[in-house]
């Protein structure tokens, strides 16, 4: 990266003076609620709140992990867990097959199909949440797992992004392996498959973090405390009426919902970012 | 080994026909050429061969068996793309071992293969790398080795050398003749190369817009092309074609038209030749020189002569004369037709 800037003056130091700032200024209400979440209760309601962590980091992640307000975190971690690899998973199964199948099939409907994902780019899960609320209800999938994964895995994006990419590879490609004597589904697993690897672990990412960001959805299909996701869970653990709010628990709980998206995206930047960039060819 | 047919073979994409029936028998281990202008069908003919196009009418024939139905796998047929085609993920050896794999061929088997064509094309050190860490060169022979792992009856290629450079082109062309003849394996090769046509092939067929203008062994074609077209695709620098204004009354050719190669022309003060022209400019290569001219009413007209030869001044008049031999004529449909 050297030579990429020439001058190292006052300016150099001025412009990474200002980055730490602005660092600090986004990074401050994330260091306060990992602050709120070790201490204890009445430290957090007298003013000033506390700046430094203090010892109740252990007591207050304990309580949340094991017993939390409605329901354990442990159980909401393991809710959303599920629901975020369920849609990621099945985002990209069900997009990549279809992609796979508008390139390189000439079937009845092929634009007719083509157009009807297009469309579903229009209809975001707020908009048609009422009647998938309706279907859901109607198959009795309220409350389980199948209910917050299924309605969510449709992805018109998805299916583009496979889509554009088939298109980038050469033809001659599956006509080497017509050649060599593969199937349609044998190309597909030998040959595309291994191709897109880059471009699976940055959907993977994205679609991870749409997953696990869910709202919405787990809050009105999931009545039972059990079936929480932790998003909605946190909403939830806020107290109705005159109940005090256990600060330190509520806190915990937000630094624990933030750790599995970080985790996911530090350990597949690599991936992703090349994803992202090139694909290869 | 293997013969191929093809029987009044025809493609129409639509309305528009592309191939407008070419027959042929091949020879088991010919090498034949398919050759002419880009647009001209011969890729397409090729595909129809390999199977990765439909037949339209007519009918491809292997060892004597209709194919026109069969999926190129079960053919036994192998193809060298023009961008080699190559998995991009998977390793040379791989690459090599993919059609041998899904044919479900035993692993001792293929790996004995592999590396013999490894062998054959100096590519054992280079068995575990990824096409991409691969010359243009190297990845060429490892498309050839994918094809012949598989033992096939017939080698398709299709315009193998054209992403090469000229020097590595060269050499690649003198590798394919020795590897075909010595595999002894018949194959089907589309060039628009006329070099590569001239050296490689046994046969070569000169298509012209979808119709095989010849067919006939390299220096048959040169020696007597059978239309305009082929007069002026075969040989380089091109065939100078004179219709009968240009050549004024030297030659009668009517409504058609004169054909007579650059090398069988020679200048010659002015006086002593058939027509008389003014020198443009010069093209010295060393071996041969070749002189633009131009006649008395304009039409251009290229002269080639040794390059010992002395070099003609730009703007010098000069005549130029030829052996009656020489002279081809063609009536006003490019056909020919015999020296009057």
């Amino acid at each position: 990266m050297s030579g990429m800037v020439e001058k190292r003056g006052a300016g150099y130091w001025l412009t990474h003076v200002g980055l730490i700032i602005g660092v600090l200024i986004i990074f401050f209400p994330i260091w306060l609620a990992f602050v709120a979440s070790t201490v204890t209760q009445p430290e957090i309601v007298h003013p000033p709140m506390p700046l430094w962590p203090g010892d109740q980091f252990f007591n207050n992640y304990r309580s949340a992990l094991v017993s939390g307000i409605n329901a354990p975190v442990a159980r909401m971690l393991a809710n959303s867990m599920v629901m975020a690899l369920g849609i990621a998973l099945g985002k990209i199964l069900i997009s990549i097959l279809s992609a796979f199948a508008i390139v390189y099939f000439r079937f009845p409907g092929r634009k007719v199909f083509f157009w009807l994902i297009f469309l579903t780019l229009m209809l975001p899960v707020e908009v048609r949440i009422v009647p998938t609320y309706e279907v859901v209800a109607g198959f009795g999938m309220l409350n389980s797992y199948s209910g917050l994964i299924f309605p969510l895995i449709a992805s018109a994006t998805a299916t583009f992004l496979f889509r554009q990419f088939f298109m980038t590879v050469p033809d001659e490609l599956a006509e080497a392996a017509r050649v060599d004597g593969a199937r349609p589904m044998r190309f597909f697993w030998d040959i595309l498959l291994p191709m897109s690897r880059t471009n699976i672990a940055a959907l993977f990412v994205i679609l991870f973090i749409y997953g696990w960001n869910q709202y919405l959805w787990p809050l009105l299909i999931t009545t039972d405390p059990d079936m929480n996701t932790i998003v909605m869970g946190i909403k939830q653990m806020f107290p109705s009426g005159d109940d005090i709010a256990d600060w330190p628990v509520i806190m915990a709980t937000s630094i624990l919902a933030m750790v599995p998206p970080i985790i996911v995206v530090i350990s597949m930047q690599k991936l992703f970012i090349r994803g992202l960039v090139d694909s290869e060819k | 080994m293997a013969t191929i047919k093809l029987d009044a073979l025809k493609k129409s994409f639509g309305k528009v026909d592309v191939i407008h029936g070419v027959d042929i028998d091949i020879k088991d281990g010919e090498f034949i050429v398919i050759v002419g202008p880009s647009g001209c069908g011969k890729s397409t003919m090729l595909r129809m061969v390999a199977g990765l196009e439909t037949v339209t009418s007519g009918e491809v024939q292997i060892n004597g068996v209709g194919v026109n139905d069969k999926e190129p796998m079960d053919r036994n047929i192998a193809m060298v793309f023009q961008n080699y085609a190559l998995y991009p993920h998977m390793s040379v050896f791989d690459n090599m071992a993919y059609g041998l794999k899904i044919a479900k061929t035993p692993k001792e088997e293929i790996a004995e293969r592999v590396q013999a064509a490894a062998k054959l094309l100096q590519l054992e050190e280079y068995l575990e790398r990824k096409p991409r860490e691969l010359s243009g060169g190297q990845r060429q022979r490892v498309a050839m080795g994918r094809a012949i792992v598989r033992k096939p009856d017939v080698f398709l290629f299709d315009e193998p050398l054209s992403n090469l450079d000229a020097k590595l082109r060269v050499q690649m062309r003198l590798e394919i003749k020795q590897l075909q003849k010595s595999l002894g394996v018949t194959a089907l090769y589309v060039t628009h190369d006329q070099v590569e046509a001239m050296t490689l092939a046994d046969r070569m067929i000169v298509m012209n817009g979808g119709v095989a203008d010849q067919i006939g062994a390299p220096l048959e074609v040169y020696k007597n092309p059978k239309t305009a077209f082929v007069a002026g695709f075969i040989g380089s620098p091109a065939t100078n074609f004179l219709t009968a204004t240009d050549l004024a009354g030297v030659v009668e050719v009517g409504d058609g038209t004169l054909g007579i190669r650059p090398e069988h022309l020679q200048l010659c003060p002015a006086g002593e030749g058939s027509l008389n022209v003014d020198v443009l400019y010069t093209e010295a290569l060393g071996a041969e020189t070749l002189i633009h001219a131009k006649l008395a009413n304009g039409a251009p007209i290229t002269v080639r002569q040794d390059g010992q030869m002395e070099l003609p001044e730009s703007g010098a008049n000069l005549d130029v004369r030829w052996q009656a031999d020489a002279v081809m004529l063609f009536d006003k449909n490019g056909q020919r037709v015999a020296n009057a």
